[in-house]
């Protein structure tokens, strides 16, 4: 193929979608009630008596055994509440989270963020450069949280919406990998999984990305969409639940990208800022007020879960979920791309 | 002090040989060689204190015309390797390093952009490397931009229409591109576009070769398909030299050969030095010939190329020309480079 241009065309900006403003936030009206031990700030170390096994022990970081990282796909978290999405209220409100302060890598695409999320490592280390479906470049390279999850003998879970998610771990460590259009269908499918035990799940919601990039960031179909995907988040809170899962799972939901008009290129911090919110057994309810990174997840993921940190992770694990110090801050942007 | 007054007998010798333009003489001689400030930040263009009186008609430093030829994947250690006599016989008549440094990720779109846009992907933020119509183009002021602006008549031939998100098509006058990968037979093949636009005069042209690392993600890097790939391209930048000599074009030119990325295996885009290390050679008009002893980096041609023509240089550029190969003082301990947003 080849192709001229001679006459030089200004490029017509496209029509810039208005964000909704009317949606108007809903007060409490959550569909699912969670019922949870009100988490403590302060972790006693007394035990609970051995004589009475009916009382309750308060949730520690020592009670997570299973960890469930949820991905809304483009999901800036300014639009958590004017959606609103109920049930990730609920665990925001509940939990601890990062209001505005977390950010992707510097190229805010699907694939490269997903696997900065997923593996803790910087865009150059984890080698996905691209965001598009190449199954010739292989898979995220470094040691990730599935790998780990793998070795140590649990099973494993990965639930997408989109093929090129696989690339983001390799077929020998996730034990189930399935890929489901569509928000019903992830329901479908994220569901059975949810009765018996498991250690690590992804599940990856692409309906905001997709409803971004064809009605824009901010929309009323985009907001539909997520309202769509929480109401699946409720069915999996009450899945979860029914089968005495619940009070021992961490879930961590955050997002590759945000997004503003129909792109996210780069060219606002909208693009650029995060969801960040975890909720399980141990963590305090708290905001976050220091720079996070999506390379955080996979390492908090992995310490919530007692893996051992690897050296070369760029991320840190967010101590402060946890009502403990950090041991250590990023002290700046630490990748080079 | 030797090598300014070398210059300014230079400078005479040629201006002589020119003739007829004695007039503008004495204009000339003091305003084209002030020293420039040796700090590695954003140094203007010393132009823009000393404005030339016509910009257009009279180019500085006697450059009339600037060919950027970019030669996609060639690592420095190709062009022995695959005996690419003209690029060599411009490192004899030129400057060169075979140590300049690309950006990371080191990937064609993100790489050209760096280099013609002048800024790390931090700021032009093009790091997707297909052709996406829908994201616009580079942000920034591009080098293009600048001899649009200048009235100058700007050339983009391509081996890959992805390159078109590099410069709005408002900035180029020409843009063409000849996509070998597909099955379609075209009517036209790159040198022969290239040539058109020679034959129609040009004052900026970016002509590109694909072929090197099309071979290269299909048989390797090094690998003898991709040397015989170059050599093809070898071939065919002498067949546009030579048709720039018959029409009087070549001798005022200046010719910036380098390229995009290196790569390893059937790859690149990582960090690797195999993929980063590009090799970065300029000839032309006032060119000292010598090996630069300077760091180069791939966004320095976009600077090196509006020092050149006597553009102004946007404070924003990361890139700085590379003073060296006009034999004018530079700093040689120069750390840049590309970091991430902080």
């Amino acid at each position: 193929m080849w192709g001229v241009a001679y006459t030089p065309t200004p490029n017509p900006n496209g029509d810039i979608v208005i964000a909704s403003e009317t949606s108007a936030v809903l007060a409490n009206n959550i569909a699912v009630e969670i019922q949870t031990i009100a988490p403590t700030a302060t972790i006693t170390k007394t035990p609970a008596p051995t004589a009475t096994i009916t009382l309750t022990p308060i949730p520690s970081k020592a009670d997570i055994e299973r960890v469930i990282i949820i991905s809304f796909d483009g999901l800036r978290p300014d639009a958590i509440d004017l959606a609103p999405m109920p049930n990730l209220i609920d665990l925001r409100d509940n939990g601890a989270h990062s209001p505005l302060n977390t950010r992707t890598i510097d190229y805010p695409a699907t694939s490269p963020s997903h696997a900065s999320m997923l593996t803790g490592y910087c865009m150059e280390d984890h080698g996905v450069i691209y965001n598009k479906f190449f199954q010739y470049m292989g898979y995220a390279k470094g040691t990730d949280i599935f790998q780990l999850a793998h070795e140590a003998g649990m099973k494993t879970i990965m639930i997408v919406s989109k093929d090129k998610m696989r690339q983001m771990a390799e077929p020998e460590t996730t034990d189930v990998f399935e890929i489901a259009y569509g928000e019903p269908a992830i329901q479908r499918t994220v569901l059975p999984y949810l009765e018996e035990d498991f250690g690590l799940m992804f599940v990856h919601f692409a309906g905001g990305d997709n409803r971004g990039h064809k009605y824009g960031w901010m929309s009323g179909e985009y907001m539909k969409v997520l309202r769509e995907g929480d109401a699946v988040l409720g069915e999996m809170i009450k899945t979860l639940k029914e089968n005495n899962l619940f009070d021992t799972t961490l879930f961590i939901i955050s997002s590759d990208h945000g997004g503003h008009d129909r792109n996210h290129i780069g060219l606002l911090i909208e693009d650029y800022r995060i969801t960040w919110i975890a909720y399980g057994p141990g963590v305090v309810q708290t905001e976050i007020e220091r720079q996070l990174y999506t390379f955080d997840t996979a390492v908090t993921a992995a310490y919530a879960l007692g893996f051992p940190l690897q050296p070369d992770w760029d991320g840190i694990p967010v101590y402060e979920i946890f009502g403990e110090d950090p041991l250590k801050t990023h002290d700046g942007y630490p990748c080079k791309t | 002090m030797i090598r300014f007054l070398k210059q300014l007998i230079l400078l005479a010798l040629f201006l002589q040989a020119c003739g007829g333009t004695s007039a503008s003489l004495p204009t000339l001689q003091p305003a084209s060689l002030p020293t420039p400030t040796l700090t590695p930040s954003h140094t203007p263009s010393p132009f823009t204190q000393t404005p030339l009186p016509s910009a257009t008609s009279t180019p500085a430093l006697n450059v009339a015309r600037v060919l950027i030829v970019s030669f996609d994947g060639l690592r420095p250690d190709a062009i022995q390797a695959a005996e690419m006599t003209t690029v060599m016989s411009l490192m004899q008549n030129g400057a060169y390093t075979l140590n300049a440094q690309t950006i990371v990720p080191s990937l064609t779109l993100p790489s050209h952009t760096s280099m013609l846009v002048g800024t790390c992907p931090a700021k032009h933020i093009v790091r997707w490397n297909e052709y996406v119509p829908e994201n616009g183009y580079a942000l920034g002021t591009d080098i293009f931009d600048l001899a649009n602006n200048a009235g100058l008549r700007t050339v983009m031939v391509a081996g890959k229409e992805k390159l078109r998100q590099v410069t709005e098509p408002s900035s180029t006058d020409f843009f063409g591109f000849v996509d070998s990968t597909d099955k379609v037979n075209d009517i036209i093949s790159l040198e022969t576009m290239a040539i058109e636009e020679i034959r129609k005069g040009f004052d900026l042209m970016f002509l590109h070769f694909p072929d090197g690392d099309l071979a290269g993600h299909a048989d390797g890097w090094m690998s003898n398909e991709q040397l015989l790939a170059y050599r093809l391209d070898d071939k065919s930048l002498g067949l546009i030299f030579d048709v720039m000599k018959s029409r009087n074009l070549y001798d005022d030119t200046l010719i910036i050969v380098t390229s995009d990325h290196g790569g390893h295996d059937t790859t690149h885009g990582s960090d690797l030095p195999e993929d980063l290390t590009i090799p970065w050679i300029i000839s032309g008009p006032l060119i000292v010939r010598n090996e630069l002893a300077t760091q180069v980096y791939t966004m320095d041609t976009a600077a090196t190329v509006a020092f050149a023509l006597g553009l102004p240089i946007p404070t924003e550029w990361d890139g700085i020309p590379v003073y060296e190969a006009f034999g004018l003082p530079f700093d040689p301990l120069r750390a840049g480079g590309c970091t991430g947003t902080p």
